[in-house]
């Protein structure tokens, strides 16, 4: 008699805990082709302008200024834009990278395409009182451009770069950057839950094994605090590790997810 | 008797499913409704920046030795026709008023078009600091203004998809939830000046 009863609860559940999860799951974008996915680096010479020692000491510096600022300034070149304008091309990336943190949107996108010989500077929202449009098109008028017409690839981006760290230098500070389990991969709550879910009705199903003659009301009480205790453990990895910013070791701690909003300036050379 | 309660059983999970399924959907449906609202609020921040920038480059450029006073004029008048028609959020369904705010939007960028057009007889008032700068947050501006569109855009797409598609049409129908209006290109934008930049 309480047997149908109780499988048919069960299912309930179950399945209105796989409808909420799926109704999580909505939002996802559809993925443009043309721009390049999410390296682990802040500089990608992907349009071959540097030396690999340039490359290498841009890296090193744009890293320091991260650990440091939180503000991360990613520097991609690209052969050519794919029919796209910079701008959009240069917003694209940064939304889809997440350049930036979350919560401070500070992140800034030094783009540049060989093929339409275009440089752009997009600007993430946290930015755009720090490094205002026309500042951005001074650096790349004045600084950027004279080094490229002379063929002066990593001095004109370095030189714009320092620009861009000295204006948006004291915005923001350091952040702490959890360790461990680095950047995006690691943890999203949906899979948690699903985790703690299964793990609820495993327990759930065992004790019934064992006490079948019990009621539901006695199960369901002592189920209770293993769903609180799947709750805390979520609330508790908010919180992050000290760290501090560590200069050793390469990789920094992954993009943050900055928003853009497409502020910002572009030239050409 | 048994096989009874087993059906009756059944059917309140099935009502009950149908009812959680449309509490998801709701919550889809205002989920959905803030984006488009937070988009929205995104581009009149946008177009309001433009026209606050508006006074300042009509005062640099005025003081460009007489400079056509008609393109000034023209200017002024668009801002003006531009910020008296506002559009709230609960006009978004609303095609028509989308209309009126997107023209006289339009007629405003037509204006600062001509504006830069014109400044170019002007290569005195163009080399200065101040109209340069001037020049790049409009260009900036523009950007931003494009950009708040297209997400405008893909959040309305997103949420009227919501409200068209089974099952949400039906939750949306019943909590009366309308769809809301895209912005299009508009019959003769193509025919506005060429801004050059540079």
């Amino acid at each position: 008699m309480d047997l149908p009863y109780r499988h048919v609860l069960r299912l309930t559940i179950l399945l209105v805990g796989i409808s909420v999860m799926l109704s999580l799951f909505l939002g996802v974008r559809p993925v443009q082709a043309q721009i390049p996915t999410p390296s682990d680096r802040l500089v990608s010479d992907l349009g071959q302008f540097l030396e690999p020692v340039e490359e290498r000491a841009l890296e090193r510096k744009l890293q320091i200024y991260a650990d440091t600022t939180s503000t991360q300034i990613v520097v991609v070149t690209v052969e050519d834009l794919g029919g796209m304008d910079a701008q959009s091309f240069a917003l694209e990336l940064g939304r889809r990278w997440g350049v930036g943190q979350e919560a401070r949107d500070n992140g800034i996108v030094f783009l540049v395409s060989r093929a339409e010989r275009q440089i752009r500077i997009e600007v993430g929202y946290g930015l755009e009182g720090a490094v205002p449009d026309a500042l951005a098109a001074r650096i790349i008028r004045d600084v950027v451009t004279p080094s490229f017409k002379q063929g002066q690839f990593f001095a004109g981006i370095n030189a714009g770069v320092d620009l861009i760290m000295a204006a948006a230098a004291g915005e923001f500070e350091g952040m702490p950057v959890p360790t461990g389990s680095g950047g995006r991969g690691g943890g999203n709550p949906i899979f948690i839950y699903l985790a703690f879910l299964f793990l609820y009705f495993m327990i759930s199903a065992y004790r019934n094994r064992g006490n079948g003659h019990r009621g539901y009301r006695k199960d369901r009480r002592g189920d209770v605090p293993i769903v609180f205790w799947g709750s805390g453990m979520h609330a508790h990895r908010g919180g992050g590790f000290g760290g501090g910013g560590g200069f050793g070791g390469g990789g920094f701690g992954g993009f943050g997810g900055g928003g853009f909003g497409g502020g910002g300036a572009g030239g050409s050379w | 008797m048994r096989s009874g309660l087993v059906i009756a059983a059944t059917m309140l999970v099935v009502v009950g499913l149908a009812f959680f399924a449309g509490i998801g959907t709701y919550n889809g449906l205002v989920t959905a409704d803030e984006t488009v609202m937070q988009a929205w609020a995104d581009v009149e921040t946008q177009y309001q920046r433009r026209s606050d920038l508006i006074p300042n480059l009509v005062n640099t450029v005025s003081g460009a030795a007489d400079f056509e006073q008609e393109t000034l004029t023209a200017v002024t008048e668009a801002r003006a026709r531009a910020t008296s028609i506002n559009l709230s959020a609960d006009d978004l369904g609303d095609p028509a008023r989308m209309e009126d705010f997107l023209a006289a939007q339009e007629s405003l960028g037509g204006a600062l078009g001509r504006l830069l057009v014109v400044s170019e007889n002007y290569p005195d008032l163009r080399a200065t600091e101040a109209f340069r700068d001037l020049q790049v947050q409009l260009e900036g501006t523009e950007n931003r203004i494009n950009v708040a569109r297209r997400d405008y855009n893909s959040a309305v797409a997103a949420y009227n998809g919501n409200v068209r598609r089974f099952p949400g049409s039906l939750v949306a129908s019943v909590t009366g939830f309308d769809t809301k209006t895209p912005f299009e290109a508009r019959k003769g934008a193509e025919d506005a000046p060429i801004v050059d930049f540079n």
